[in-house]
């Protein structure tokens, strides 16, 4: 074994050099990093008597402005019909670099040994982690928490896909003719867990589709459209949204439908997340995030300047990313913020609802791997993994823009 | 999607930070490599070493040694590729940037001699792939593999070494030759 590694090793330090002689970055590389990081203000690291001062300056500004925006902006959020709730603890799964196969921890931070290895990829976990859905070796399985296959579900013409929130199975468009990223012909089927699978409906559109909801409960399935661009003046990417379709999860039919602006770059929607039962959506513009009852289309609220990230399962929170990219949870019904990061260089990178509970787990990271960090309904905060890789714990809200 | 108002500028300019632009020339090249050899494509590549030079000057505790440097921004293009691949980028591509007609990476190796090699090296899971690259590619020691991994040094070298088993798997008996001890 030693003398094949020492030619494989052989072989590999050659090739090493005609990979890199084979590819040349392209001649926007520089300029882009240097256009982005000109526009990259440095995050300070402060001392600790003024770290602990501006704490308490933010936790007193953040107070007035919860006030302030309770007053002006009265939230008067429709019921929601409450879906089912998975009667059995939820759980995440994540990595450790120096640990192979995905471990399980559940929502209070107690860890439930491991799953798979680093063959499967990264899972799609249901929202109760109850199934995975993984693809080893390019086959795509749905597996239980053990590991033990459950289905092969085909996803071969899948251009996205979306757990149902029961973790029944996946709602997935498969392209029929697709047209990236002026969207195209889609059929709309739902693939259950333990295998077979039906059409819910056939539909077009103009930009690249995804499904933003999958709620048999609810009897709902939430289509999102979008599509992306670089920027040439900022390097940075941006995404456009075109329109939100809620379809009858039974018939097919639509029962809601809206179109965004294109065109107004202010006025564009550039970030959208729906409620798990497709009962509420956040849209953001550059400006504001304007929360929208999904059965009247009426506008329940909005905030200023903040990108939406998850909706608690009751529909009672909203988690987002404030304007500094540190993490809030707004309560919805009074506007007020229950829970602010206060904690110095961190950045939100994502948030999922617990579906057993109220309260919304943030990815959190300093820079390197994430935090998962878990806040209540009453606004307090419980690290309860450090320095992991999280697996696909949430539908990917701007995945059809690319 | 933030910033885009921000004023665009040719050149860095915060005094403190002379370091940056000198070391970003410097490691750019080898960013990219390590950034098409974990994503696999040269679009998200871009994008992913754009970024990852935007965060290690947004970070405070960057350093401005080059060993340190390095390691510190290969670090933030691993957790970049990785989370590129969370989202689904790598499945789906950067198809509205006007797709090339020949996949590039495709076309690299079809350019490269040991082609049945490097098509093995592209197709190891993410993490063996970051391994071989660093130790083979980049020419790294088991303990400079394992700070760039977030690993222990003995971690590193079993990660090597599994890699390598896999790689003569994918390759088959007849391709990986017996040299004589």
């Amino acid at each position: 074994v030693s003398d094949f590694n020492v030619e494989l090793e052989g072989r590999l330090r050659v090739l090493s050099s005609a990979f890199k002689d084979s590819i040349d970055p392209p001649a926007t590389l520089h300029g882009g990093v240097i256009t982005r990081t000109a526009g990259r203000p440095i995050r300070r690291r402060p001392a600790l008597v003024r770290e602990l001062s501006l704490a308490v300056a933010l936790i007193v500004f953040v107070a007035l402005i919860a006030f302030t925006f309770s007053k002006l902006h009265p939230l008067t959020v429709a019921p929601v019909k409450p879906s089912p709730s998975p009667s059995a603890a939820a759980v995440v799964y994540f990595q450790r670099p120096a640990v192979a196969g995905w471990q399980v921890i559940d929502w209070m931070g107690k860890l439930h040994g491991s799953v798979g290895s680093d063959r499967v990829g990264i899972p799609y976990q249901s929202p109760d982690g109850s199934r995975l859905l993984w693809s080893p070796e390019g086959v795509w399985q749905i597996v239980d928490k053990s590991g033990r296959l459950q289905s092969l579900p085909d996803l071969s013409r899948s251009i996205g896909f979306t757990w149902a929130d029961d973790s029944s199975g996946v709602c997935a468009l498969n392209a029929l003719s697709d047209n990236p990223p002026n969207g195209g012909s889609y059929q709309l089927a739902f693939i259950s867990a333990t295998g077979g699978s039906r059409t819910i409906a056939s539909l077009t559109t103009q930009k690249s589709p995804d499904v933003a909801v999958c709620s048999p409960a609810a009897g709902r399935v939430v289509i999102t459209t979008a599509s992306g661009y670089k920027d040439p003046s900022t390097m940075l990417m941006r995404i456009t949204f075109g329109e939100l379709r809620v379809l009858d999860f039974k018939s097919g039919s639509v029962v809601f439908q809206q179109a965004f602006p294109v065109g107004n770059v202010r006025a564009e929607v550039n970030s959208v997340v729906v409620a798990h039962d497709g009962s509420l959506a956040a849209l953001a513009t550059q400006t504001q995030t304007t929360i929208l009852n999904l059965s009247d289309g009426q506008i329940v609220g909005r905030t200023a300047d903040e990108t939406p990230l998850a909706f608690s399962w009751d529909g009672k929170l909203l988690a987002l990313d404030a304007s500094s990219n540190r993490g809030e949870v707004m309560k919805l019904s009074t506007g007020q913020v229950v829970w602010s990061d206060s904690v110095a260089n961190r950045v939100t990178q994502g948030a999922v609802p617990n579906p057993a509970g109220s309260d919304v787990m943030l990815l959190v990271t300093g820079g390197g791997l994430n935090d998962l960090l878990v806040v209540s309904a009453g606004g307090t905060a419980n690290v309860i993994a450090k320095d992991v890789f999280p697996d696909r714990l949430a539908p990917c809200t701007d995945c059809s823009a690319f | 999607v933030r910033g885009e108002n921000r004023e665009r500028g040719s050149q860095l300019e915060t005094a403190d930070r002379s370091w940056f632009e000198p070391l970003a020339r410097t490691f750019e090249r080898a960013a990219y490599h390590f950034a098409v050899m974990l994503t696999r494509d040269r679009g998200i590549a871009e994008e992913v070493v754009q970024e990852a030079f935007a965060r290690v000057w947004a970070s405070p505790r960057t350093p401005s040694a080059e060993p340190d440097f390095r390691r510190w921004l290969y670090r933030a293009i691993t957790n970049l590729a990785r989370d590129y691949q969370r989202r689904r980028l790598l499945e789906s591509k950067l198809r509205f940037w006007a797709p090339p007609e020949i996949d590039p990476v495709e076309e690299v190796v079809h350019r490269a001699e040991d082609r049945e090699l490097l098509r093995a090296v592209l197709a190891l899971p993410l993490k063996d792939r970051q391994a071989i690259y660093l130790r083979y590619f980049d020419g790294l020691s088991f303990a400079d593999v394992a700070q760039v991994m977030g690993t222990t040094e003995s971690a590193a070298r079993v990660r090597v070494h599994r890699a390598l088993k896999d790689l003569r798997g994918r390759l088959g008996p007849s391709s990986v030759a017996e040299v004589p001890a």
